[in-house]
């Protein structure tokens, strides 16, 4: 797969993150990102962005056990990260690591 | 308050019942809004949590309103890309709607292909008046009179600049005709269709902004005429013969805007969308060229 297809913009990443070791729903995705002091992302932006992360293979949902909501009916699904989401997690962070260790290199005189 | 948002958040999910689809894909998002009431009430006054939560319902709304809207129509285009003749149809009317298909939709491409012929002779003549038109109340009708009878070929420009613009009404009308006859024959002909109907109301919006350009009697007369008629439209009528005139009465002012009106705005537009319907058809052309029926009609052996 490559670069570009791996590629995620930053609320897309931070959510990522969030499910990098354990399957979570969306709201406990939210919490997540707001208990550990990352970047904020909307309420309207969750939902989209995991749609658009589960259409590029990045995660995958599964219903959960439990009952639906008593006036909507709704139930909730929970979100794992797949092996792409990983690599293109992986890929982001030694994106940062390679810039983070760049230096220029000195010209030949 | 909680109690009445509760009920609104499931009259939602009760109509996102009716799209399975949809409903399989976004209903843990109307889960999430739900379930963080009891959140927002927390964190938030009471007001406040209201707003927060109607706005997230209202925003969840529209979302997948939108992807309804735009799944429903992939799934119309994708049945109409998949028709496939009926197993009774003979081959004899197959070959018929074939030509059928072929006459309408070369048809309406020669149109468009005219339309926007005339739009480029009324552009360029058009140019070229405005070398020597002046849009003042006092000069107006003398730079008119000057271009006809003093200019070198200005007669034969001013003319030209009629015909093209009322060829442009006409043929916009037989277009629609010609598009409207053919609806059932014709696939993807929604864009042609609408730009087709825009390039109408242009072309008779140039040619109702030239009434008062050549500043006589007849143009004036008609022109407070049809102000009166504007004005008499309910609540924005007077708004809009005021911005129309620039003034309480027609003015050198109400000339300057129409001739922008009529120079700029609607020529501009009218150029875009006879290019625009003309690209449309023959993008509607090449889609059907594709599709299993044979659009040009095969030579018989």
């Amino acid at each position: 797969m490559g670069n570009q297809e791996l590629r995620l913009t930053p609320n897309q990443e931070i959510i990522l993150a969030t499910l990098r070791f354990r399957k979570r729903y969306g709201l406990e995705v939210l919490q997540a990102i707001e208990q550990s002091g990352g970047k904020q992302i909307g309420f309207n932006s969750l939902y989209p962005n995991l749609k658009k992360l589960e259409q590029k293979g990045f995660v995958k949902s599964d219903w959960g056990d439990d009952p639906p909501e008593q006036h909507t009916g709704a139930r909730r699904k929970y979100y794992r990260i797949t092996g792409t989401g990983t690599q293109a997690l992986e890929s982001k962070q030694s994106l940062l690591e390679r810039v983070a260790h760049w230096t220029l290199e000195p010209k030949e005189a | 308050m909680s109690g009445k948002d509760l009920k609104l958040a499931g009259k939602i999910g009760h109509w996102l019942h009716q799209f399975p689809d949809e409903w399989q894909d976004y209903q843990d998002w109307l889960r999430g809004i739900t379930v963080s009431l009891s959140d927002l009430q927390r964190l938030y006054p009471a007001w406040q949590a209201t707003l927060i939560f109607r706005w997230r319902l209202v925003y969840f709304l529209a979302y997948v309103s939108s992807f309804i809207v735009v799944h429903r129509l992939q799934r119309i285009c994708i049945n109409q890309k998949t028709i496939t003749p009926p197993e009774t149809m003979t081959e004899k009317t197959t070959v018929q709607s074939a030509r059928n298909l072929f006459i309408w939709q070369r048809m309406a491409t020669l149109l468009a292909v005219s339309a926007l012929t005339l739009c480029g002779i009324a552009a360029l003549t058009g140019i070229l008046l405005a070398f020597y038109y002046e849009p003042t109340a006092i000069g107006a009708h003398y730079s008119l009179s000057k271009i006809a009878t003093q200019i070198s070929n200005g007669s034969l420009i001013l003319s030209l600049h009629n015909l093209a613009g009322n060829g442009l009404i006409s043929l916009s009308i037989v277009q629609l005709v010609v598009m409207f006859l053919g609806r059932q024959l014709q696939r993807s002909w929604f864009a042609a269709w609408v730009s087709g109907i825009l390039l109408t109301i242009s072309a008779m919006g140039l040619s109702w902004t030239a009434i008062v350009l050549s500043w006589d009697q007849i143009g004036f007369w008609r022109f407070k005429i049809e102000l009166g008629l504007i004005e008499s439209i309910p609540l924005v009528g007077s708004e809009v013969r005021t911005i129309l005139t620039g003034g309480d009465s027609i003015s050198s002012v109400t000339l300057q805007h129409m001739h922008m009106l009529h120079s700029y705005v609607l020529a501009i537009a009218a150029i875009l969308l006879s290019i625009a319907h003309l690209a449309s058809l023959i993008f509607q052309e090449r889609n059907s060229q594709q599709t299993e029926i044979p659009l040009r009609p095969k030579k018989m052996s």
